[in-house]
């Protein structure tokens, strides 16, 4: 009883420090291309229409949800990354809680530290931390085992296939595979109705407005990313393994978390081809096997997750789950060393990833400059929590008051495009002025190029437009210059240079000549 | 016999174990003091106060620059130099011309 409450408060303790911490380093990120996201959710609760006129990157309860925090909180960016962190920490609890008091793997006392030391903090307000927290959670309550507790199972389930939209082929196969471990046909069927409930409500959405044919396309979304890298799909997956087994081995001293989802991986695989192939009839009598069996089939598939790219918080909220198996397979097969074991894995992982230095497993570590001179301003409602540099402050307010003047003076003026890779220069013209590009970042570059093909929008198209009627207002990376000056007539069309900063680099703003003279 | 030969084992694979860990131990030591300055590094560089501090020797080192004449080696030296720069940067500065 004693070891389950001190279990239950160093639980805690972690939680509460990947929390707060999260909370705090989220003040000093500057991070345009993931937070800028946020403008989806902003959209969400206007009169666009999601998928045609608002882009849903990932999924749509990913996105609505930010849209209720933003909403409760006036659009404060700082929140949808308090959502994520929460969501991280608590799918880590529910990860230690499941693994101890559950499945009773005593050596489980060391997880919590472990998964502090993978990933200390959610570094983005991404979808990878809600997905991760909601199917723990589904597996949480598909260990309780209870009519109505199947029920929300299901229900979670079907909610992470929303947050994650390319979930939905694990998220089915998943269904399936517990429907056919259950006996009770009353627990089967609300399973079932859990999971198709949420798709249900989503899809009649859809249908009542029209937007399958647009929502079909965020679906096929990663094929783009096999044209970018110019691979197969087989690939594709040579030169992931090929790169994760260099990086597993050869990073072993300076990255050792690698190894640790590489070891993961192996007894993973071990266990799920045991079971499929040698110990089904034994295991279908054996719930705690049967559960097991489930977080490695989510292990292994979620893999796939980090095949767009080898990030630590990709398989921190996701191929981790899949740690609970192998402390279950060490606990079983090397008893008498175990505690040796684990004690020796979190030394290694401390050895490097206990620094007080950005690094790849926490990404925005805080400079101590930072720290001591950064400061917040309130001018912008978006930013009102953050604390940035002030060479930061003067590129993003400049941009503020320059949208603002040409909003005021130059009513020729009806639209921007956003030609560099901030989303928050869209965020800020986009309060005073409108714009038909779709997505929140363009450059000239195969990655944008091929994303804005596959959504039907031709930014070219809309430089011409904006050349010919001289209607607009084009944001550039000034080291485009050269670029854009093929493309607009700068006989009718002045620029204007915003201040350099370190983070931003220098940006610019090309303006019909009529309006230039009018805001100077 | 036997029991005597798989304690000593047991002995040395304990021994193996604590040296690893200590080497961990000391690799971490490492880790954190080379990070942590690397972070006062970055921070210093970062900071307004280097960026004074660099402008300030910029100046000082204009001023000494400045200071007295040249020699005959000198000023074949820099004209030299000058006239290679010049030629690199033709370019840039026919199109500022414009």
């Amino acid at each position: 009883m004693i070891l389950k409450n001190n279990f239950f408060l160093l639980n805690l303790l972690f939680f509460f420090l990947s929390f707060l911490g999260s909370v705090y380093q989220s003040q000093f990120i500057y991070d345009p291309f993931h937070w800028g996201l946020s403008q989806s959710s902003i959209d969400l609760f206007s009169n666009l229409e999601p998928y045609k006129e608002i882009f849903i990157h990932y999924g749509f309860f990913y996105t609505i949800s930010n849209s209720f925090v933003l909403k409760l909180f006036s659009n404060d960016l700082i929140y949808t990354m308090y959502l994520s962190s929460l969501f991280f920490a608590l799918g880590n609890f529910f990860l230690c809680h499941i693994g101890y008091n559950k499945l009773k793997i005593k050596t489980v006392y060391f997880l919590p530290i472990l998964l502090f030391l993978v990933h200390p903090f959610a570094n983005h307000p991404w979808y990878n931390y809600q997905f991760y927290f909601l199917i723990v959670l589904s597996i949480f309550f598909l260990i309780e085992n209870k009519i109505f507790s199947l029920f929300l199972t299901g229900i979670l389930l079907s909610i992470s296939c929303l947050v994650y939209e390319n979930f939905i082929y694990l998220g089915i196969l998943l269904v399936i595979t517990i429907f056919f471990f259950q006996k009770n046909s009353k627990k089967k069927y609300l399973l079932l109705l859990g999971f198709l409930l949420p798709q249900a409500i989503f899809h009649l959405y859809l249908l009542n407005n029209n937007l399958h044919s647009y929502w079909i396309k965020t679906f096929w979304l990663n094929e783009i990313f096999l044209i970018i890298y110019d691979l197969t799909f087989f690939e594709l997956i040579h030169k992931y393994l090929e790169n994760f087994l260099t990086k597993s081995i050869f990073n072993f001293f300076s990255e050792p978390y690698y190894f640790l989802f590489l070891i993961i991986l192996v007894v993973n695989s071990y266990f799920f081809i045991k079971f499929i192939f040698f110990e089904k009839k034994n295991f279908r009598d054996n719930n705690i096997n049967a559960y097991l069996f489930i977080l490695s089939l989510i292990c292994l598939f979620s893999y796939a997750s980090t095949l767009h790219k080898l990030n630590i918080f990709r398989f921190s909220t996701g191929p981790i789950i899949g740690v609970i198996v192998m402390f279950y397979f060490v606990e079983r097969h090397y008893s008498k060393y175990k505690n040796y074991l684990w004690t020796l894995i979190l030394v290694i992982l401390a050895a490097s990833s206990f620094v007080p230095i950005k690094q790849e497993n926490n990404r925005f570590f805080p400079l101590f400059e930072d720290i001591s001179s950064n400061y917040s301003s309130k001018n912008l409602v978006f930013f009102k929590s953050q604390k940035w540099r002030k060479e930061t402050w003067d590129v993003i307010n400049e941009i503020d008051r320059s949208s603002y003047l040409i909003s005021l003076n130059c009513p020729k003026v009806t639209n921007f495009i956003n030609y560099t890779e901030d989303a928050f220069i869209y965020m800020i013209a986009n309060q005073y002025i409108n714009s038909d590009q779709y997505l929140l970042w363009y450059e000239n570059k195969k990655f944008y190029h091929l994303l804005s093909k596959h959504f039907n929008k031709n930014v070219n198209l809309l430089l011409d437009d904006l050349n010919k009627f001289e209607n607009g207002i084009i944001f550039f990376n000034l080291k485009d210059i050269n670029f854009l000056r093929k493309k607009i007539n700068f006989e009718n069309f002045s620029y204007i240079e915003f201040p350099f900063s370190y983070q931003q680099k220098r940006k610019g703003l090309i303006i019909p000549k009529n309006c230039f003279k009018k805001i100077n | 016999m036997a029991k005597k030969l798989k304690k000593i084992k047991s002995n040395r694979i304990k021994y193996a174990y604590f040296v690893l860990i200590f080497i961990f131990l000391i690799l971490f030591t490492i880790n954190f003091v080379f990070s942590f300055f690397q972070n006062k590094i970055l921070s210093i560089l970062q900071s307004q106060k280097f960026e004074n501090f660099v402008i300030l020797k910029v100046e000082s080192y204009l001023e000494k620059l400045s200071d007295g004449e040249l020699t005959e080696e000198q000023v074949e030296y820099y004209s030299n130099l000058l006239e290679r720069i010049n030629q690199k940067f033709k370019p840039v500065i026919d199109k500022l011309e414009k």
